[in-house]
């Protein structure tokens, strides 16, 4: 034998060559066929899959980017998250990679069906193809991976109904489907998913009742159904659920009431069944459910009271009942939920006093409570110091406002309007440095308005109209120069428009209408560039209208109507290109009206009527849109009414009360002689004017003192009251 | 699973007190999509129950958005389908701004509509024929665009439109003159160098080709 050792070597060296090389059996095909499904991806711009190539050492890809081997060499995960891959599954290898027990490719590119061959993945335990652009129904083979544990298929355009045989998916922990266009109902089979414990199916179309089933899986721990369709009752069976923490489903059908039975999750955190039709009362049982932090039950047709029982959720912290039908009182034991931060209760039919129980929330930001029927006086509400928004207008609410609501600095937003809130308005409020939006409108509140609004220097809309105000506006208004919206009218407010209020470059809207203030209009309120609306009417506001103003190329609105303005129309108003409405009415304007309101091309009602315009009316009137509503009456206009559509369909009412108008209308004479054309002041009228005006002149201030006898007299008593 | 906890907390929160209040909704897309660097839409707070106490917009007494005053405003980016959803709109006013793209068609949707100002902005496409459908409007400004295509002959059943200015664009075609065209004038339409000059009647010549 030893003659032959070196043979038997030489014989034996092909088979070792044999051994050394051969790859291991399980990889060599695999990577081939991870390999075909890479030939089908469209190019991208993505360095990441280089390392996707044919083996020249080994066979195996299990060094390659996002793959990864159990011990023996067999592919068994893939992760691709994020990878840019632009491809469809229909050259997936589901045949070739029997050990695969993980598949995600959360973001990418992937698109196409999903192909009824993901069956053969028998050993996949986790799934994840979220945000891709994957289209069409879920295979119902998917019912065959029965390890499967996780299956996200999340923020896709998958369509269809859920196939029942996911129900087949004993093993299935976390199941998203959320955000894609499935449809149809819930498959009654989700009742076998035992070890179900999330289970996301937000943002559908899905339809149908809820199946009662589901009340057997009590595993569950979240259920976001949210933004679907359902239909029917919510299940009673759910109340079995004892680890659920989290039950949304916002935004849905259901009808039918709240069973009570959930009061008896004992887990449960987070409970939304806002925006659907529910009906019946809000069951007593639900304050047993003591791990409550946020109750949302808002926009449904509940009726009934507030349970007192809410008062034992000790870690509520977020309490919605907005938008439904409740009646009655706000139980005094929520003054015990001091955890309370949020608490919306807005638009019912809750009635009676706001209990003073509600003072020893300390954490409250938000408090809303607007559109109800509460009435007697506020209680201390801020004693915190933390509240935000304060919302209590459309109540009966009257009696003065707490002191804890006075030092509330914390305040951003709050409103009282719409109430019987009473007291001097200088004593109830005091400087807020955050707030931006106080609306006091429609109180009985009396005195003056004092210099601390000037200092919540925040302050974007202040509304105060409809109250008793009286005293004149505080040149210190001048310092709110955040300030868009203001509005003080319908009060006794008396004295001059401070000059200050100029400064305020962002007003939008100036609303100071139905007041007694007088003097002039400050020129100041010329250089406002943005003011979309500006009424003054119905004051004793003196002197000419500024010769600038108003700057605002953007004005819609312009009222300055029942005044005693005086002089002339200023020529810059053919300025307004946007202006909607323009009333001077029950002035005392002289002069012509001026040729350039025939630029006012966006008009729709124009009221000059009362006042001692006289002249012509303007050739450029033809130019004002068709549709307009003119009102020229009880002036000393004279001559022919102009052609066109403004004209057309006017009535003599519009008309009458004039010098000499003529014109082809019913009522009025009709021209004696040819028109005289009536363009810019001719040089032939000057002369007319020269004569006639003393003469007008001394008409009218005898006319002037009848019409107006009050005028002088109301002046000078105004100075004495309103010094300030 | 911390993550996906968080996630959804937050999703939740900001899902809050929006209660199907559509109109809010519309405005609300259209602030996203555009650019304000003024941010004059800083009051749009969509968690508010209806946008009738946000800055530019003005509501009737029922809460209903009457009227958008947006003009000279340096917004940018594109106008978003979601507007036509206004119902009781009466003034779009959206002049003299930096806005892109196309006028979407469901403007058409807006019914009450008397006024719509895109004048002097940027916007392409054509004018949508839907807009047709704006039975009450009165005012139609979108001159200073670069808009193309026909004049919609549709729009002259607008039997309330008094002022109508598409000049300075780059529309092609025919000028309408039935209807309620039959009163505006070549100031209307100047500034268009492929506008062809009024339709003659009589004359069955429908160009093709040259006007897309």
């Amino acid at each position: 034998m030893l003659k032959y050792p070196i043979f038997t070597f030489f014989l034996f060296l092909p088979f070792l060559f044999f051994v050394c090389l051969k790859p291991a059996s399980a990889s060599f095909p695999e990577a081939n066929a991870l390999l075909i499904w890479k030939a089908t991806f469209k190019k991208e711009n993505n360095s990441i899959l280089t390392s996707w190539t044919h083996p020249k050492a080994s066979g195996s890809p299990c060094n390659w980017f996002g793959v990864f081997c159990s011990i023996d060499g067999s592919v068994n995960s893939l992760n691709l998250t994020n990878a840019n891959i632009n491809a469809t599954f229909y050259k997936f290898p589901f045949s070739s990679l029997p050990n695969l027990a993980s598949i995600d490719f959360f973001i990418n590119r992937l698109f196409g069906t999903i192909p009824p061959q993901i069956g053969k993945l028998s050993k996949l335990v986790y799934l994840d193809i979220s945000k891709n652009q994957l289209t069409g129904t879920i295979p119902s083979e998917i019912g065959r991976l029965t390890s499967l544990r996780t299956l996200h298929l999340v923020e896709n355009q998958f369509n269809g109904s859920i196939p029942s045989e996911i129900g087949q998916l004993v093993s299935l922990s976390e199941l998203a489907l959320y955000s894609n266009k499935f449809d149809g109902s819930i498959p009654v089979s989700f009742g076998n998913l035992r070890n179900l414990t999330f289970l996301y199916l937000y943002n559908n179309s899905l339809s149908g009742f809820m199946p009662p089933e589901m009340g057997n899986l009590i595993n569950l721990v979240e259920v976001f159904m949210y933004t679907n369709m359902l239909t029917g009752p919510i299940p009673p069976t759910l109340g079995n659920l004892n680890k659920l923490q989290i039950l949304d489903l916002f935004e849905n059908q259901l009808s039918g009431s709240i069973p009570p039975e959930l009061g008896k999750l004992k887990s449960l955190e987070i409970l939304s069944l806002a925006n659907n039709n529910l009906t019946g009362l809000i069951p007593a049982s639900l304050g047993e459910a003591t791990g409550l932090i946020t109750l949302h039950l808002y926009a449904n047709n509940l009726s009934g009271p507030i349970p007192r029982e809410l008062g034992n959720l000790k870690s509520l912290s977020d309490l919605e009942l907005s938008e439904n039908k409740l009646t009655g009182p706000i139980p005094a034991s929520l003054g015990d939920l001091s955890n309370l931060e949020y608490v919306f209760l807005r638009q019912n039919q809750l009635s009676g006093p706001i209990p003073s129980e509600l003072g020893k929330l300390k954490k409250l930001v938000f408090l809303e409570m607007d559109e109800n029927q509460f009435s007697g006086h506020l209680p201390e509400l801020c004693s915190g110091g933390l509240i935000k928004r304060f919302t209590l207008s459309n109540n009966r609410l009257s009696g003065p406002i707490p002191e804890s609501l006075k030092t509330c600095s914390s305040l951003t937003r709050a409103r009282f309007d719409h109430n019987k809130f009473s007291g001097n308005l200088s004593k109830e409020f005091g400087v807020y440095p955050n707030l931006t939006f106080m609306d006091l409108s429609d109180n009985k509140f009396y005195g003056e308005l004092s210099d601390n609004w000037g200092s919540s220097k925040r302050l974007e809309t202040l509304k105060i109209a409809k109250n008793n105000l009286s005293g004149s506006i505080p040149p210190d208004f001048g310092n709110l120069n955040q300030i868009q919206i203001l509005n003080l009218s319908s009060n006794q407010l008396c004295g001059g428009i401070p000059k200050e209020i100029g400064k305020l470059v962002l007003l939008l809207k100036i609303d100071l209408n139905d007041n007694r203030l007088s003097g002039n209009i400050p020129h100041e309120l010329g250089s406002f560039s943005s003011l979309n609306y500006l009424d003054l009417s119905r004051n004793r506001l003196t002197g000419p209208i500024p010769k600038n103003f108003p700057n605002s190329e953007q004005l819609f609105h312009l009222n300055l109507s029942y005044n005693f303005l005086s002089q002339t129309i200023p020529v810059q108003i053919g300025k307004l290109t946007h202006l909607a409405a323009l009333d001077m009415s029950s002035n005392s304007l002289t002069g012509e009206i001026p040729y350039e309101i025939g630029f006012l091309s966006s008009l729709g009602m124009l009221n000059l009527s009362h006042n001692r315009l006289s002249g012509f009316i303007p050739e450029s009137f033809q130019k004002l849109p068709g549709s307009v509503d003119i009102d020229i009456s009880y002036n000393e206009l004279e001559g022919h009414i102009p052609n066109g559509k403004p004209f057309q369909n006017v009535s003599i009412e519009k008309l009458r009360g004039n010098k000499g108008l003529c014109g082809n209308i019913a009522g009025l004479q009709p021209c004696k002689v040819p028109p005289i054309k009536n363009h810019k002041i001719g040089k032939g009228h000057k002369l007319i004017l020269i004569v006639a005006i003393p003469l007008i002149g001394g008409t009218s201030t005898s006319i002037c003192t009848r019409w107006h006898p009050d005028h002088v007299r109301t002046q000078k008593e105004e100075f004495k009251r309103c010094r300030r | 699973m911390a993550l996906w906890v968080l996630f959804h907390l937050l999703l939740f929160l900001v899902l809050k007190p929006t209660d199907a209040n559509l109109e809010g909704d519309a405005l609300f897309a259209l602030r996203r999509e555009v650019h304000d660097p003024n941010n004059i839409l800083q009051s749009w707070d969509p968690t508010l129950v209806d946008p009738c106490t946000w800055f530019h917009v003005t509501c009737d007494s029922q809460n209903r958005v009457t009227r958008l005053d947006l003009g000279n405003a340096k917004l940018s980016g594109k106008l978003v389908p979601d507007l036509g959803k206004l119902e009781r709109l009466e003034y779009l006013e959206l002049y003299m701004n930096n806005l892109v793209g196309p006028i979407p068609a469901e403007l058409g949707n807006l019914k009450s509509l008397v006024s719509l100002d895109l004048y002097h902005n940027n916007l392409t496409g054509s004018i949508p024929p839907s807009l047709s459908n704006l039975s009450n409007l009165r005012f139609l400004r979108l001159n200073r665009n670069r808009l193309t295509g026909r004049i919609p002959r549709e729009l002259t059943k607008l039997g309330n439109l008094k002022i109508l200015d598409v000049s300075n664009n780059d529309l092609c075609g025919t000028i309408p003159s039935t209807g309620s065209f039959s009163k505006f004038t070549e100031d209307s339409f100047k500034n268009n160098s492929r506008l062809e000059g009024p339709e003659l009647m009589g004359f069955v010549r429908y160009n093709v080709g040259r006007c897309n």
